[in-house]
């Protein structure tokens, strides 16, 4: 059968050049939006991520006269805090725990210190902030006590950038700390916290310890809170209190790779079904084309079946031949792709690479809709009357 | 041996009441071995009797046995495998792929088979040498005149050694001495033991088989065996 299937490759092999074509093209296409939905989204998962839990992030958990539960996060490029209410309610013998975040009302935002944001200082980054001043941050500065405090704190203290303050956790324990920046804020319309100072988890930690409570690291991530809870994020001081931030970076790129993934899935899908469709097309034009050649064979003894699995042989040689010349192209496209979508979506880095299961999901998808239109070839190829044909002679 | 009992065949050309009987009743018996012509006018339904007894077409009424099988009744699976092994057809417009080369189209009825590439190639071999054509193997049938193609429509025939020999008007689309060498072939298959049947509106043609069958509006007129030379 596979000899029977190249050497109708070899007579019909302008046909299959086009179909070739056709399907290299469109499959060129396909692969890169499969790239980008499989292998980018990935990707944007990895840069959210990276902004939301590239550093510890830190539960603070029994603090009874707060009923917050208080999350840090820091990273190099990026420091959140955010913050979720929630109570236990003793119901018999049982503690019930309610979390009062669909009740919030407060704008919710999240402060996303990176160098992009780092350029908007001295212009009001939302209704309600402004970064007054501040120093950019280094890499280096990751481990280093720092903190952000308020304009009116500011000036009502007399602190400045610079200023190496004392920051008090109770009467007796302080930490040292260096003022790294000062914003400005007014109090929300509808009630919002205000907030005093913004301090990084590596602060957090201690404070955590030097009030004797107790500490567990979540290690899960943030962007699960992020995508689950995403008008839950809030600035708070050490006692849970405060609001401010910009509009949030990150929730707008979780957006926006959720519509890419989406889009590109579907139009790949589209695309893939189409093409399967001319192909379709095409190869009944073929059968067509090689009826008189389909009735000989029959006279001569060969199956409905196997000369539809010679078909079903050949197409699938020409596919394949075709989804890696697409693999090729998709490459080349990849690279184009990787240099727009970093400019449009302002990204650090972005790389889109072409793998081995993309390409198996392709094939595999390609080929189940294949096998599908081969039941329906099957049965034009049933309908072929040997006699007439051999008889038009 | 073939037989032929009370077969009958009719075709609806377009709707009923355009019922046409291409062969009434017909009873038949071919021996094992014979050369047998089957003439008539066209249309009077040589090329159907020949269909039925390749088991492309079903009667619609009657049996046909083959060494004693039913082949009317068979399953298409097994009327499949009897055209390629046991049947051999020679066709008036040779029918060979034009863009395969000699070897290739030979090689066809083997592949369908499933015969190993060893088994093909000799076998092949085998056969275009009796058909004196195994110098032009690998030329492309396309380039070879009439009588050639014919020739190797005969090897494509013989090669998975069938004992059956379905020819239907071999000759019709050759000059005189092409159509002399190819009834020649014929002759010497017969010779060799295999049954030949062929159909010819040709009488110098039919001259040469060792038995003449007339059919005449479906019905068999004639039957003479002759003495062969």
């Amino acid at each position: 059968m596979f000899k029977m299937a190249l050497l109708e490759i070899r007579t019909l092999w302008k046909q299959f050049v086009c179909i070739i074509l056709i399907i290299s093209c469109v499959y060129s296409i396909v692969l890169t939006m499969l790239n980008v939905a499989l292998k980018g989204t990935g990707q944007f998962n990895e840069i959210i991520d990276g902004m939301y839990s590239k550093g510890t992030a830190v539960e603070f958990t029994n603090i009874p006269e707060l009923k917050h539960d208080l999350f840090y996060d820091f990273s190099v490029d990026n420091i959140m805090y955010f913050l979720r209410k929630e109570e236990k309610i003793k119901e018999n013998n049982w503690y019930k725990k309610i979390s009062d975040e669909s009740k919030l009302t407060i704008r919710t935002k999240f402060l996303y210190f990176n160098t992009i944001l780092l350029d908007m200082w001295g212009r009001p980054i939302d209704d309600y902030t402004f970064f007054v001043e501040g120093q950019r941050w280094r890499y280096e500065d990751n481990s280093k006590d720092y903190l952000w405090i308020s304009n009116s704190c500011s000036k009502e203290y007399n602190i400045n950038i610079g200023d190496s303050i004392r920051y008090y956790i109770d009467d007796n324990n302080y930490i040292s700390v260096t003022v790294r920046g000062i914003f400005d804020k007014r109090t929300a319309e509808n009630g919002g916290y205000t907030m005093d100072a913004i301090l990084p988890v590596s602060i957090g930690e201690r404070i955590a310890k030097m009030k004797g409570i107790s500490i567990s690291y979540n290690a899960i991530g943030t962007l699960r809170y992020v995508t689950r809870y995403p008008k839950l994020l809030e600035f708070c001081n050490e006692n849970g209190i405060g609001i401010s931030g910009v509009e949030d970076y990150a929730v707008g790129l979780i957006n926006t790779a959720s519509m890419i993934n989406t889009t590109c899935l579907t139009i790949a899908f589209l695309l893939i079904v189409c093409v399967v469709g001319v192909v379709f097309i095409l190869l009944s034009i073929v059968i067509k084309l090689r009826e008189k050649h389909i009735a000989i064979s029959r006279a001569l003894g060969i199956s409905i079946l196997k000369i539809s699995f010679v078909y079903m042989i050949v197409i699938e040689l020409i596919t394949t031949f075709s989804i890696l010349i697409s693999q090729f192209i998709s490459q080349r496209l990849n690279g184009i792709l990787e240099d727009n979508l970093i400019k449009i979506l302002d990204l650090d880095r972005f790389y889109l690479e072409s793998s081995i299961s993309t390409l198996i999901i392709v094939l595999v998808t390609t080929n189940i809709l294949f096998a599908f239109f081969f039941i329906l070839l099957t049965k034009k190829m049933a309908k072929l009357n040997i006699i007439a044909l051999l008889g038009r002679g | 041996m073939i037989e032929i009992i009370n077969v009958s065949k009719k075709f609806n050309s377009s709707g009923e009441g355009n019922e046409f009987w291409a062969l009434k009743d017909i009873n038949l018996t071919i021996e094992t071995g014979e050369f047998v012509a089957i003439v008539g006018r066209s249309g009077s339904g040589k090329s159907t009797l020949m269909n039925l007894i390749g088991t492309l077409d079903k009667p619609t009424s009657g049996n046909i046995y083959i060494d004693k099988e039913d082949i009317v009744n068979m399953t298409n699976q097994k009327k499949e495998l009897y055209r390629n092994q046991k049947m051999g057809f020679i066709f008036q417009a040779f029918y060979l792929e034009p863009t395969y080369t000699v070897y290739e189209n030979v090689e066809m009825p083997m592949l369908i088979k499933g015969v190993s590439h060893k088994e093909r190639r000799k076998a092949i071999e085998e056969s275009l040498s009796k058909v004196g054509l195994l110098h032009k193997a690998y030329e492309r049938a396309k380039f070879l005149s009439g009588g050639e193609q014919q020739r190797v429509s005969i090897a494509r025939a013989l090669v998975n050694n069938p004992g059956i020999i379905l020819a239907d008007e071999p000759c019709g689309n050759l000059d005189s001495n092409n159509s002399n060498q190819v009834m020649n072939i014929l002759a010497e298959l017969n010779l060799e033991g295999k049954t030949v049947i062929m159909i010819t509106h040709n009488m110098e043609d039919a001259n040469k088989a060792k038995r003449i069958i007339t059919i005449y509006d479906g019905k068999i007129i004639g039957d003479r065996k002759l003495k062969y030379v």
